[in-house]
């Protein structure tokens, strides 16, 4: 994967955050405050006003940039956790202008255990984190049985779906939704559905 | 001075907080808060960025406290720690209390001059007094007894007490100052009196433990620097805290009395300072005063000028802390070290708490009655000298803040008569403000040659005698007492013939004391011949002319602070 495939994806996060605003606020409001999709889109909105300073730079700085905007845009919990994952993933590929699949696979892995060291998480616990672990392990599997990116991306983005779908019968148990409780159950979870929405972007960039 | 942040999702609550907090802690608090991100729209929101900038700006070494509302608040502000540096982020705490009630709590807490653990303890039961008025949670029993804690994680140990004088208050205020200093609790009982296990954070706690020499103390110790916090114990403990070991000797009462009346009697104590006296009984009086219950306007004023209170006697020990140090001793100073820590009391604070906000008491009210609580509680261990010491010290500071909250500060004894001082004890604190030109003398019924008050006391070219026992109480105003200090003789109602004797002891005691006098008025000539200058370290304008009578050339060290102990309020500059 190129940097310019790099910016592209997050171009495209950015496309899909503008897109999915409604979608994700909605879900949102069923079990937390209304606010994911504002969260998102804001911080994502800003990431690409960001990005032109920083294009002529590393992936790894790229991303870093990133997650320094996200920190201080987003404004709910997703900003800590996306911002963690971007600094985390952003360490292993410093000084890189292109990825390897093995180079995006640590990343992605950096990425993972950066929002689970910061929000503590465990799968089952209603969050994102629900869909980025099987998606982390269908990238993995598939670039170590020697896919290319943009297959094993595939794969990613259909186990994403599917751990973001796990989310609906669950009872939340980290962020706002899990004040609800037993309420939460019926609702999928708006950070497992933006997150799939970066890998999808993400697969799409690698195929552009 | 510790810090605190205040983060929330909203903007106007952080600024509600904010004024809330600086009216309680009147500006001196360090405070900043990150509300809301920057996002006109949807301003509702936390930003790493933001809570980054509020800690640094009130960031020292003493720490900060950073209080939350929820959810991101959280994740935000542990995000913005990873950009502190690893010496600035040890001294950063989140405390998981109630935003308002906990920033409302520290503030005054550390207002008052509690260290940082003290702070954060206060924090988190700040939900306390609401749940208490809400009557949702039962009454907190009395003592406050350890919680449970699972055994196989805490270190236990026996120690038996060697030192005279077993667990009072310096070995007690140690215990505290370790437990303070560690992120560890310490839970301790006295095994050989079959106590409960008592958190060793409190210094009361300690005391009521009532461990002597001789006891076997049983120390648990858990939490995450378990192991540091129990060495430092265990050393005090086989160190004795560094004091003496010789037996304990209860209740000595070296007063003897050659003759049955009271008239014409004399008695022998402890000589502390040389000199002849004769005059009148001016008792010194050591006692908690009356407090009416009056009826009160608002519990937070009340509360707030508890809290004023105690933070401006805390200022006022340190100082003395500090002077004393310097003029006899850090082992001396030690006491007032002490006392500081009595007055942050958890258990003496809590019961004060709960009078003011449960029963609407006045600040004045509930603190004395707070204080005779506890003195009641350690007088019935037993009266011995160790546990009169005790509430000594407890009058001691419960008169000096009350002399803070009161219109009319408690008289120990009446300024405007002269004559011989006799007290049960004498407190450390009150000897500089004596004037030796109206106090002829002092006389106590207990005390020894080498306590803080003795030393002090010596300074003040009057004589003095000690731990004269009970004969102390038999005396009344009509009676006319003598003293002869440096053969430690009390003479009570003495006939003419004694009067004479003293009479020309005292003219010769005064004469060889001024024969001292002039020798010290030549100048002070090293046996090589240099000329040395002679100064005194001194408290008042009393003491400068006590201090150029005894022969000083200049002050040395001017115990200014001493100065402005006498009035009510602080002196500007
Ligand atoms: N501790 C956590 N670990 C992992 N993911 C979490 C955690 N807490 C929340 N999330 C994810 O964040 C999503 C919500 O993000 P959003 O930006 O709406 O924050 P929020 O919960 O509204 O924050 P706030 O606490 O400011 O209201 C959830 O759907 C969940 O996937
Ligand atoms: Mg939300």
């Amino acid at each position: 994967m190129k940097k310019t495939q790099v910016l592209d994806w997050l171009y495209r996060t950015a496309a899909f955050m503008e897109e999915n605003k409604t979608y994700l606020t909605k879900l949102d409001t069923a079990i937390g405050d209304a606010d994911h999709g504002n969260n998102m889109h804001r911080g994502f909105s800003n990431v690409i006003e960001q990005l032109p300073k920083y294009e002529e730079k590393d992936i790894g700085s790229i991303c870093k940039a990133v997650a320094m905007v996200l920190i201080s845009k987003v404004g709910g919990a997703s900003g800590p956790l996306y911002g963690t994952m971007f600094m985390q993933a952003a360490n292993t590929v410093n000084g890189k202008e292109e990825l390897s699949g093995d180079d995006l696979k640590k990343f992605l892995k950096a990425g993972l255990e950066g929002i689970i060291m910061r929000g503590k998480a465990s799968v089952g616990d209603k969050t994102m984190v629900d869909a980025y672990t099987p998606a982390l392990a269908a990238f993995s599997d598939s670039i170590e049985n020697g896919d290319d990116i943009s297959s094993a991306l595939d794969k990613a983005v259909a186990a994403s779906e599917e751990g973001m779908k796990s989310t609906i019968p669950l009872i939340a148990k980290k962020g706002r939704a899990s004040y609800l409780g037993e309420r939460s159950k019926d609702h999928q979870d708006p950070g497992a559905t933006s997150l799939t929405l970066m890998l999808t972007a993400m697969r799409d960039a690698s195929k552009a | 001075m510790i810090g605190i942040v205040a983060v929330s999702h909203s903007a106007d609550l952080a600024e509600g907080i904010l004024k809330l907090a600086e009216q309680m802690g009147q500006g001196k608090v360090p405070l900043a808060v990150a509300g809301g991100i920057d996002d006109p729209e949807n301003p509702i929101g936390t930003d790493a960025m933001k809570i980054l900038e509020a800690i640094q700006q009130v960031y020292s070494d003493d720490g900060v406290l950073v209080f939350m509302d929820m959810g991101s608040a959280i994740l935000s502000t542990e995000m913005a720690l990873d950009f502190l540096d690893d010496e600035q982020k040890k001294n950063v705490y989140l405390c998981e209390a109630p935003i308002v009630e906990g920033v409302m709590s520290a503030v005054s807490a550390i207002s008052a001059g509690l260290s940082l653990k003290q702070v954060l303890q206060e924090a988190r039961n700040s939900l306390q007094p609401k749940t208490n008025q809400l009557g949702i949670a039962p009454e907190q029993t009395e003592k406050p007894k350890a919680e449970k804690i699972d055994d196989s994680e805490a270190i236990k140990a026996s120690f038996i007490l060697k030192n005279t004088l077993g667990l009072h208050a310096r070995p007690a205020a140690r215990l505290v100052q370790l437990s303070g200093k560690f992120n560890a609790n310490m839970h301790i009982r006295n095994q050989s009196k079959k106590t409960d296990l008592v958190d060793a954070s409190s210094m009361n706690n300690i005391l009521l433990l009532n461990a002597r020499q001789h006891d076997e103390v049983e120390v648990e110790v858990f939490g995450n620097e378990a192991v540091q916090f129990f060495n430092e114990v265990e050393a005090e403990f086989l160190n004795h805290f560094g004091e003496p070991t010789q037996e304990f000797n209860p209740d000595k009462t070296p007063a003897v009395s050659t003759v049955n009346d009271l008239n014409n009697a004399v008695y022998t104590g402890l000589a502390v300072a040389d000199g002849v006296a004769i005059g009148s009984v001016l008792r010194y009086e050591l006692k908690l005063p009356e407090v009416s219950d009056t009826p009160i306007d608002d519990q937070n004023e009340e509360w707030i000028a508890f809290r004023n209170a105690i933070e401006a006697s805390t200022r006022e020990l340190e100082t003395l802390a500090q002077e004393s140090t310097r003029t006899i001793g850090k082992e001396e100073a030690g006491i007032f070290e002490a006392h500081k820590l009595l007055l942050s009391d958890v258990s003496l604070i809590t019961k004060v708490e709960k009078l003011v906000f449960d029963e609407s008491k006045s600040a004045t009210f509930a603190w004395i009655h707070a204080l005779k609580h506890i003195i009641q509680e350690y007088k019935s261990l037993g009266e011995h000298n160790v546990m009169a010491a005790r509430v000594v010290d407890l009058i001691d500071i419960g008169l000096r803040v009350y002399n803070k909250l009161s219109d009319e500060p408690n008289q120990k004894y009446d300024a405007k008569k002269s004559g011989i001082l006799v007290a049960d004890d004498l407190v450390p604190s009150d000897i500089p403000n004596i004037n030796p030109e109206q106090i002829k003398g002092i006389v106590c019924k207990r005390g020894s040659q080498t306590s803080h008050s003795a030393i002090l006391a010596r300074s003040l070219g009057i004589p003095v005698v000690f731990a004269l026992g009970d004969i102390i109480n038999e005396l009344s105003e009509t009676d006319l007492i003598a003293i002869d200090g440096s053969k430690a003789t009390l003479f009570v109602n003495p006939n003419k013939s004694i009067i004479d004797e003293l009479e020309s002891a005292k003219t010769e005691w005064e004469a060889q004391a001024k024969k001292a006098q002039v020798s010290k008025l030549e100048n002070a000539v090293t046996t090589d011949g240099v000329q040395v200058e002679v100064l005194a370290n001194t408290a008042n304008i009393d003491e400068i002319h006590q201090a150029i009578k005894q022969g000083a050339e200049g002050v040395g060290l001017f115990r200014s602070e001493f100065l402005y102990m006498k009035t009510q309020s602080l002196p500007d500059e």
